[in-house]
């Protein structure tokens, strides 16, 4: 067994499948722990997963694909899918964001985190379901064994991903909820992401608080900031000052921190090294125009003043690339931009056309 | 007081026979007093130990000036290993308590690196580095060494004045974990090869140390330096090969498939972000004025205009640069996760000086 | 040299029946361990401990039908040997190095700094004599062979007789001091060899029985004392800690992968197959796998020192 299940209490009737798996809500993957949404789920597909397109991103062993599935209270259909993805062994230069943590304008995203090695991203968007067309092994199982017990499986989705990742470790997990006579709201989906995001990367390093879930999906704003990880944070600071480890205005002060960086919206995250890029861009740009401006007025001869200017900013940015250069040849460690690549499992479904 | 008389009573019983030495297992958290081997938890990380049955000396927090960084605390431990009445090693841990969410500021630092360090990598949300150093056992310390001495005292155990320390720190967006191991050194010529031994030692240390940071360090046995050199290559890649190796014999991935995963993993390495040196940098700023001087030079045929043109060109570089880099800190602050400030931590123990004995002939008894 | 001091050990597997050897008195590198590594099926044959004079004769000897056939050893056939093999057998003879065997030395804190001419004038039974021509080993104490060395007792323990670390001590440290010695006679190599590699039988050395620790020994026998093992021994013994440098080079993992610490010597993995490819394969995996050769596995704690990693990896892919 590549992971381990821990059987829970049957708590949803499903029409003849008393013999089908169930799972506990947080899965053990590679050394991770993979929480899983509050509620029932079946085992339904459980095969290696590749990397789209196939790349070597290091010695990871296999990708574990994972398919679960929720049946509906009547036990006919599927009221939701799960997908996970996740790498056995830790490599050692990092991964990537998925394509659909990318501002798309059919999609809501939001990166909270990005860079050259780590990741933290979730988005909410539409997906097409053909299952005659080929799919991942893990896929077709579950398909056969829904088939087997005689679910319904649905043609579209709205979709709730979330993919936290570092140096070593990956965790792609995602909800594909069946539109139903109470289709999900995409806002409250939203709110559910934001809230899911900080334990699921608890989760990368082996870190759930008590074994914690995600929440549910019907809980509302409320109950969606007690389950998040923020709230822990903040009860661990209470601990603390019971412990007379921390001073009550040492808490408080804390814990402000803490609020402060759950609420940034990081809708628009950019990479470390766009950023330092993008203030390279306009420091050189200023400099530029000052270098302008001040030989005019030394000069007062428009033309030698551009000359002056273009020929100073010419030479001042070959010699930055020229030493940027020497430094990269004869100084260790290997190194590459602060910038986050995509990487892409092979998943389930296709995009939505709207 | 207690927690000294516990620990001597501790060491007492151990100080009787030799230590064995289990294998890596540990369960749970270890209190003051306890024995651990293989594997010591700390504020939910994992503590890779060299062979051997440690004893937790003492645990504390390292109390911080007021600052408003949600870490909680800084939780520290000190551990000891013994042989006979002799203190062969310690092993002093420092980790945040509680989880941040943009990493740290600089966590190895950002000087050019001495000749006893190695930077494994560094980016914007996570580094890693090793180092080595002799230190002076002396009463300056942490909280944590001022009980560890206590009971190290109660017991009658030696203890040499100076031993080698091998740093290892690991910082990921989320936590960070630093450890010093501090062995036993005997007086005798100062061996580059073996200074070598040692922070070669502490570099792989460093990559446990990564594992540990995410409570994975089943199936990492750490050797002491010596043997290391003579058993080990990279604990870390061995076990990811032989992990590769046991999906080949469960048939879960092909023969090929395990030949292409075994040749991608002996050839990652951990790389750094591309970041200007500040050697680079300050290289930069000298030549600037120089170029400026040298371009108006040329164009302006007259030395008094250049230089009034580069001295204000300087001028006005400063306050570009400073409004700049202003508004792009600000923006920064909205676009990527902050980075918290490292904790001030205090180690037992001062730098022993370079002329004092510092061999690594037996880096363990 | 001799072609009866090279330790080998056959390792018979599958198919025809067993060319069975006498088993001379050799610690085998990995006689103990190897019979984990072999594959369940395999129900003829085991392993046995060969010198190195018959190895080829059993590798090689006819077979009727189907053969496999595995050894590892420190001395591979020569091309004119592998081609006789060759085509006495009609199968396809392989020739992998898998490993090392390393000869390390441990001593106290008094130990002197080793090299193969200062451990052949301590431990050879005759060394050159003063007046001339070679003469019985008298000396007792460092100091007599170098007074720049200090004034203790000699105190050295060798490897057990027909290991392998043994045959290293003898015909690489103990030939090549011999070498640089004043004094020595290379007219009659063959008496020359013996003369260069008998160890004298005094106080001085002690020979280690298998299973005696060293550890102990050196805790023993003084600061100035030293011990001479494989590394079976370090990963048997946590007490060994810091080996000695040999002739300047300190042993390390690299230093003995690349060749540059001379007291070791290539461990061969022959196979000769005229048997299913799938089967030689098979077998081959088995030997060369990571929890066989690698550092921590089988044939490393039988004293086997590993390969780098990408040459692992390497070897497992051809």
């Amino acid at each position: 067994m590549r992971i381990g299940w821990v059987p829970v209490l049957l708590q949803v009737g499903l029409a003849a499948s008393a013999a089908w798996a169930q799972t506990a809500t947080v899965l053990e993957i590679g050394g991770k722990q993979v929480p899983l949404a509050e509620g029932p789920w079946v085992a339904a597909g459980d095969a290696a997963g590749r990397l789209d397109p196939a790349a070597t991103l290091g010695g990871f062993g296999m990708i574990h694909n994972l398919v679960l599935l929720r049946p509906t209270m009547g036990g006919r259909g599927v009221a939701a899918m799960a997908e996970v993805n996740a790498n056995e062994i830790g490599i050692e230069d990092g991964w990537g964001l998925p394509a659909d943590c990318e501002p798309d304008a059919a999609r809501e995203s939001a990166t909270l985190l990005r860079g050259g090695w780590d990741v933290a991203c979730w988005f909410v968007t539409a997906r097409d379901w053909d299952w005659t067309a080929d799919m991942p092994p893990a896929w077709r199982q579950a398909q056969a064994a829904a088939a087997q017990h005689g679910l319904a499986l649905p043609h579209r989705t709205v979709t709730v991903g979330l993919r936290v990742a570092n140096r070593m470790d990956v965790i792609d997990l995602r909800f594909h909820l069946a539109e139903g006579r109470e289709p999900p709201q995409q806002e409250a989906l939203v709110e559910w992401a934001v809230a899911s995001l900080g334990l699921l990367e608890a989760g990368l390093k082996h870190g759930l608080p008590a074994g914690r879930a995600l929440p549910a999906f019907d809980l509302g704003p409320a109950a969606l900031t007690r389950a998040g990880i923020v709230r822990y944070r903040l009860a661990r600071l209470e601990a603390l000052v019971a412990e007379g480890k921390l001073t009550v205005a040492e808490a408080r002060a804390q814990k402000a921190a803490i609020r402060d960086a759950a609420a940034r919206d990081a809708a628009w995250t950019l990479d470390p090294a766009t950023v330092d890029g993008l203030r390279w861009v306009t420091e050189q740009s200023g400099l530029a125009l000052s270098d302008a401006v001040i030989t005019y007025v030394w000069t007062a001869r428009s033309v030698q003043a551009a000359a002056l200017t273009a020929l100073q900013t010419g030479l001042r940015s070959a010699r930055t690339y020229l030493t940027g250069w020497v430094w990269s040849e004869v100084s260790p460690p290997a190194t590459r931009e602060d910038t986050a690549r995509v990487v892409d499992f092979a998943y389930g479904g296709a995009r939505a056309v709207e | 007081m207690v927690g000294a008389l516990a620990v001597a009573g501790l060491l007492l019983v151990a100080q009787a026979g030799r230590a064995a030495s289990p294998g890596p297992a540990v369960a749970g958290p270890a209190g003051m007093g306890q024995m651990v081997s293989g594997v010591f938890e700390i504020a939910g990380k994992q503590v890779p130990l060299p062979r051997g049955a440690w004893v937790v000396a003492a645990t504390a927090v390292q109390p911080q000036a007021a600052s408003a960084a949600p870490y909680g605390v800084v939780r520290s431990a000190v551990l000891l290993l013994q042989d006979g009445d002799q203190v062969r090693a310690l092993l002093e841990v420092n980790t945040n308590d509680i989880a941040v969410a943009g990493g740290w500021v600089e966590p190895c630092g950002n000087d050019p690196l001495p000749p006893r360090r190695r930077l494994r990598y560094r980016s914007r949300f996570d580094s890693s580095c090793a180092e080595t150093a002799a230190t002076r056992l002396d009463e300056s310390g942490p909280a944590a060494w001022q009980e560890a001495r206590a009971g190290i005292g109660r017991a009658g155990l030696h203890m040499p004045p100076t031993m080698l320390t091998a740093m290892a720190l690991c910082a990921d967006r989320q936590d960070f974990l630093e450890v010093r191991v501090h062995l036993r050194a005997v007086p005798g010529a100062d061996d580059a090869a073996r200074q070598q031994i040692l922070l070669d030692w502490a570099v792989q240390y460093a990559a446990a140390l990564e594992h540990g940071l995410s409570r994975r360090l089943d199936g990492i046995a750490l050797e002491w330096p010596g043997r290391s050199a003579l058993l080990q290559e990279d604990p870390v890649l061995e076990r990811r090969l032989r992990r590769i190796e046991a999906l080949r014999r469960t048939g879960v991935i092909t023969s090929h498939e395990a030949a292409v995963q075994e040749l991608a993993a002996v050839q990652e390495v951990p790389r750094s972000a591309v970041d200007p040196h500040p050697r680079v940098s300050l290289l930069n700023r000298i030549t600037s004025p120089l170029i400026n001087l040298g371009t108006a030079y040329s164009v302006t045929r007259n030395v008094t205009l250049s230089v009034g043109i580069a001295a204000s060109e300087y001028l006005a570089r400063q306050i570009v640069a400073t409004t700049n880099n202003a508004q792009w800190d600000a923006i920064g602050r909205v676009l990527v996760p902050a980075a918290t400030p490292m904790p001030e931590l205090t180690h037992i123990g001062r730098p022993a000086e370079e002329a004092e004995p510092s061999g690594l002939a037996a880096l363990v008894p | 040299m001799t072609a009866g001091r090279f330790f080998a050990v056959l390792l018979l597997c599958l198919a025809a029946g067993p060319a069975r050897a006498a088993a001379v008195d050799a610690q085998a590198l990995v006689e103990d361990a190897l019979a984990e590594l072999v594959p369940p099926r395999v129900e003829e044959g085991g392993w046995t401990a060969l010198d190195g004079d018959a190895l080829l004769g059993a590798m090689c000897a006819p077979h009727d039908g189907p053969v496999l056939r595995v050894a590892l050893t420190t001395r591979p056939p020569s091309r004119w040997q592998h081609e006789s093999c060759v085509a006495a057998t009609a199968a396809s003879l392989s020739d992998r190095i898998v490993g090392h065997a390393v000869l390390l030395a441990f001593g106290g804190n008094a130990a002197p700094p080793l090299t193969d001419l200062l451990l052949y004038r301590a431990l050879a039974a005759s060394v050159p004599a003063a007046t001339g021509g070679m003469g019985p080993n008298q000396a007792m104490r460092w100091h007599e062979l170098d007074p720049a060395l200090p004034d203790v007792p000699i105190r050295l323990l060798v490897p057990p007789a027909g290991t392998a670390e043994a045959h290293i001590l003898t015909d690489l440290v103990l030939y090549a001091g011999c070498l640089a010695a004043d004094g020595t006679d290379f007219s009659r190599p063959a008496t020359h060899m013996a003369r260069c590699t008998e160890l004298r039988a005094d106080a001085a050395v002690t020979r280690a029985d298998r299973g005696s620790e060293a550890a102990a020994w050196l805790r023993r026998a003084g600061p100035s004392a030293v011990a001479l093992v494989g590394l079976g021994a370090v990963a048997a013994e946590p007490e060994l800690e810091m080996a000695l440098p040999l002739n300047g080079v300190a042993p390390g993992f690299a230093s003995i992968a690349e060749g540059t610490y001379r007291a070791a010597l290539p461990v061969h993995l022959l196979v000769l197959q005229a048997a299913a490819a799938e089967a030689a394969a098979e077998a081959a995996s088995v030997l060369t796998a990571e929890s066989a050769i690698g550092p921590g596995g089988v044939l490393a704690r039988r004293g086997l020192a590993a390969l780098r990693a990408a040459e692992r990896v390497r070897l497992r892919a051809e």
